[in-house]
């Protein structure tokens, strides 16, 4: 008898997609920035809310690379500072998110029916409002330790990652090979954590980065309105916000350089965030 | 009763460039086809066959580089200016795609979409448009055309689709008439209705081209007939000669792999007696029940089977019969709203969760559609060893297990670390089936499990399965639509529409004396290569 090639089947090659000088790109910005945030106190000789009581507004120049604040502590090295509490909060927050919304997606989708509605409409509610207000909310009842920004922040962020689980769990309810894996004698938690959540988690990692973006604008918001950090604590936002009284004075750096590293950190997500998108195809 | 060639075909051939180097969709095929000729083209997936029908309309992938020529009534497709090859496309040659409904637009009414191609191509203004589209809808065996012409697509089934794109293509009197795999996804009584209603479409001006991967279906209506092998034209000839005398090799084993209803199952000794009934099914009722409980669809009437060790039952019906949701119900995916299925004399709907997941290890699944039912993240000794969790093994012993159970589907140890995209159906079959396998199940449910794939596979699949039927180690139950498949491997066949038991006794009984109307009707709508060569003959060729 006729022996026919189904033995002899070629493993198919992997499909090359654009992103990946965009995902470097980010990732070189966001490594320089963590070299920053980490080496800080070698990096520069002032310590964050080191007062120079001879240098108040002083202009960039050899003794302060950036100059001085109104206070007299040294923006290069508040800045390098600020980093390691920006991208703390940022991945810190971003992390709650995708954890409890992406508990809630996976549980509920996978449930489906009224636990699943109800659900889904409790996080309608909390949609429904603005969410930088929400999160100004938040933070006012909360006061305003690292600890609850992370909290307010990450909770917000929560709905969107437990509407996309939810989303991606119930298109893949409906393959086979979920049936399957029933079929197999998995329990329910094994069906959940072995076989779905390993195929829907990917669209939750791609958004991750472009969140952290958002996170640290919404940390510098919340600052720069006063419901973030504490005052002399080193944080981007509110370095531009008691900068921004200055700028009228023609004393331009004291917010100008914050805002610049709170540009390029957010770009570096950003670009890592849209080289995701392009190298999973779900953005040409 | 042939006329003049309206389709010639010279030497043609395609490359497409892709990322992994230039792909040879067509090699050197030459071909015509004659006025009042319906030519079938047969071939595998990746054959090529889809090509040569869109090189015929000129559309072919953008990165496409064509040598050769294509003339249809004299005119060189590949010489035409964009307003010749506008007119080619309605009255030259026209194609009806492979899946109707999505090569219709869902936003407008089939009438619309007929309308709209008749007053672009032909020419008409509204009225006498909607008067031709009515004529059309019956000249296709619509029925209430009237009605129909209002309808949406998704509001027909699959072949009033088929029959409306089929319309679509006759809109503007094309010379060519191409039907792209005219009867996926039909049962074998609309399949064949369709394909009637396409060889009637060859006349004294025009000629038919029907493409399909099954020789079977096909041959009872062509007269002529080519075998695409990886874009090579391996052999064209009159059907009769193609399917008796067939030369080449490709074509032998084509011809050989196509399931014979005449073929019996080879005696295996009998099925092991003694003892109840491995699997019980009681009068089962499954009703789903819409989003709020009312108006619930009955999918299963009262139905009841039972089934030994190492018996296989073939279950058969066509598509919407219940066959899916009974296999379902028997594996306890859905719990019968009235009546029991019992395995081993417990009753399953009387199980907790758990209890129900223990009795797993007794009970199997391999699914219709092979590589879907793989989780293409795990490789595939994960795959296989999934049911394993439910008996602890060792480490050693579990290894053991998954590479004799590759083994004895026909892949072997070196398989273990491939993923599910790195497999084509048949493997990602063979793997499905060691899955259900590995743990060593009394009952085992094979739902379709060669019916998406080609012809050839699906004989060595059938192949892997008879040989683990006749064992008789086991219980099987087959579910197909396909009788021919089910006559050579079932000791015992049950007969299933609209969610009842028509009929069900032994298999060469059933075949050779079916009782009940529809089994008949059933049963002559089944192609069979033998009695198509017959007739073939008589008619002189």
């Amino acid at each position: 008898m006729a022996v026919v090639d189904d033995l002899t089947h070629p493993p198919a090659k992997r499909v090359r997609r654009g992103g990946d000088g965009l995902i470097a790109a980010g990732s070189l910005i966001l490594l320089i920035v963590l070299f920053g945030a980490v080496a800080a106190p070698w990096l520069s000789q002032w310590g964050p809310t080191e007062i120079d009581p001879i240098a108040f507004l002083e202009p960039p120049g050899p003794g302060h690379w950036l100059g001085t604040d109104g206070n007299g502590m040294d923006i290069w090295s508040r800045i390098l500072f600020a980093a390691r509490i920006d991208l703390g909060v940022a991945v810190a927050s971003v992390a709650l998110a995708v954890l409890v919304g992406g508990t809630i997606g996976l549980a509920t989708g996978y449930a489906g029916g009224w636990v699943e509605e109800t659900t889904m409409r409790l996080l309608d509610i909390v949609q429904a409002f603005p969410v930088f207000i929400l999160a100004l909310t938040v933070a006012a009842l909360l006061g305003n330790s690292l600890h609850t920004l992370i909290l307010a922040i990450g909770l917000i962020n929560a709905p969107a990652y437990a509407r996309l689980m939810r989303a991606e769990v119930r298109s893949l309810k409906s393959h086979i090979y979920i049936e399957a894996a029933e079929c197999a004698g998995n329990s329910r938690l094994s069906i959940l954590f072995r076989h779905l959540l390993p195929n829907a988690l990917t669209p939750l990692l791609v958004i991750a980065p472009l969140n952290c973006g958002w996170a640290i604008l919404m940390l510098a918001g919340l600052s720069f309105l006063g419901l973030g950090v504490a005052v002399p604590t080193a944080e981007w936002g509110a370095m531009i916000s008691t900068g921004a009284a200055d700028v009228v004075g023609g004393r331009w750096w004291t917010s100008v350089f914050p805002g610049l590293a709170l540009f390029i950190t957010v770009l570096g997500f950003n670009l890592i965030g849209e080289g995701l998108l392009q190298r999973t195809g779900q953005r040409r | 009763m042939t006329g003049a060639d309206v389709l010639e075909i010279s030497d043609l051939t395609v490359d497409i460039d892709g990322p992994n180097g230039t792909v040879r969709a067509l090699d050197q095929v030459s071909l015509s086809v004659a006025a009042g000729e319906v030519f079938g083209l047969v071939g595998e997936s990746g054959g090529g066959k889809s090509m040569l029908a869109r090189s015929i309309v000129r559309q072919l992938p953008g990165r496409a580089r064509v040598s050769g020529s294509v003339q249809v009534d004299g005119r060189d497709v590949f010489a035409m200016d964009a307003e010749a090859l506008r007119q080619h496309r309605g009255a030259g040659a026209a194609l009806c795609f492979q899946t109707p409904r999505s090569s219709l637009s869902p936003a407008r009414t089939v009438g619309h979409q007929i309308v709209d191609r008749l007053r672009a191509h032909a020419g008409m203004d509204e009225t006498e448009a909607w008067k031709a589209a009515l004529a059309l809808f019956q000249q296709v065996g619509i029925r209430e055309p009237e009605r129909r012409l209002g309808a949406f697509p998704h509001e027909m089934s699959g072949g009033q689709c088929q029959r409306v794109m089929i319309a679509l293509a006759l809109a503007c009197g094309p010379r060519l008439l191409l039907a792209d795999e005219p009867s996926t996804g039909l049962d074998v009584t609309l399949t064949r209705d369709i394909l009637a209603l396409i060889a009637a479409q060859a006349g004294k001006d025009r000629g038919v081209i029907v493409i399909s991967h099954d020789l079977a279906a096909i041959a009872a209506i062509c007269d002529r007939i080519g075998v695409l092998e990886t874009g090579r034209l391996v052999e064209i000839g009159p059907t009769a000669q193609l399917l008796t005398r067939p030369t080449h090799p490709y074509t032998k084993r084509l011809v050989a792999a196509v399931p014979d209803i005449n073929r019996v199952r080879a005696a295996t000794g009998a099925p092991a007696g003694g003892g109840g009934p491995l699997l019980a099914v009681e009068n089962a009722d499954v009703v789903y029940r819409s989003r709020f409980g009312r108006q619930g669809h009955q999918a299963l009437f009262d139905v009841s089977l039972s089934l030994r060790k190492g018996e296989t039952l073939g279950i058969v019906g066509e598509s919407g019969c219940g066959k899916s949701t009974l296999s379902r119900t028997i594996m306890g995916l859905i719990r019968p709203t009235r009546g029991r299925v019992m395995i081993d004399g417990i009753d399953l709907a009387g199980l907790g969760r758990s209890r129900l997941r223990h009795l797993r290890n007794r009970m199997q699944m391999v699914f219709q559609d092979p590589i879907d039912a793989l989780n293409p993240r795990r490789s595939v000794a994960q795959i296989v060893a999934d049911p394993l969790r439910l008996i602890r093994l060792g480490r050693a012993e579990q290894d053991r297990r998954i590479d004799a159970i590759l083994t004895d589907v026909g892949l072997g140890p070196d398989y273990r670390k491939r993923r599910p995209h790195e497999l084509s159906g048949g493997q990602a079959q063979r793997v499905g089936i060691a899955r259900a396998l590995v743990i060593d199940p009394a009952l085992v449910v094979l739902d379709e499990p060669t019916s998406a794939l080609d012809v050839t596979i699906q004989a060595q699949i059938l192949e892997l399965i008879r040989r683990l039927t006749a064992r008789r180690d086991r219980g099987y139950l087959f579910v197909s639509h396909d009788l021919a498949i089910v006559r050579s491997i079932c000791d015992r066949v049950m007969v299933l529409s609209e969610g009842r038991v028509v009929e069900e006794g032994p298999t060469d009984r059933l075949f050779e004396a079916p009782q009940d109307p529809y089994t008949r009707r059933l049963l002559a709508a089944v192609p069979s290569l033998s009695t198509v060569s017959e007739r073939h003959a008589g008619n002189g060729g």
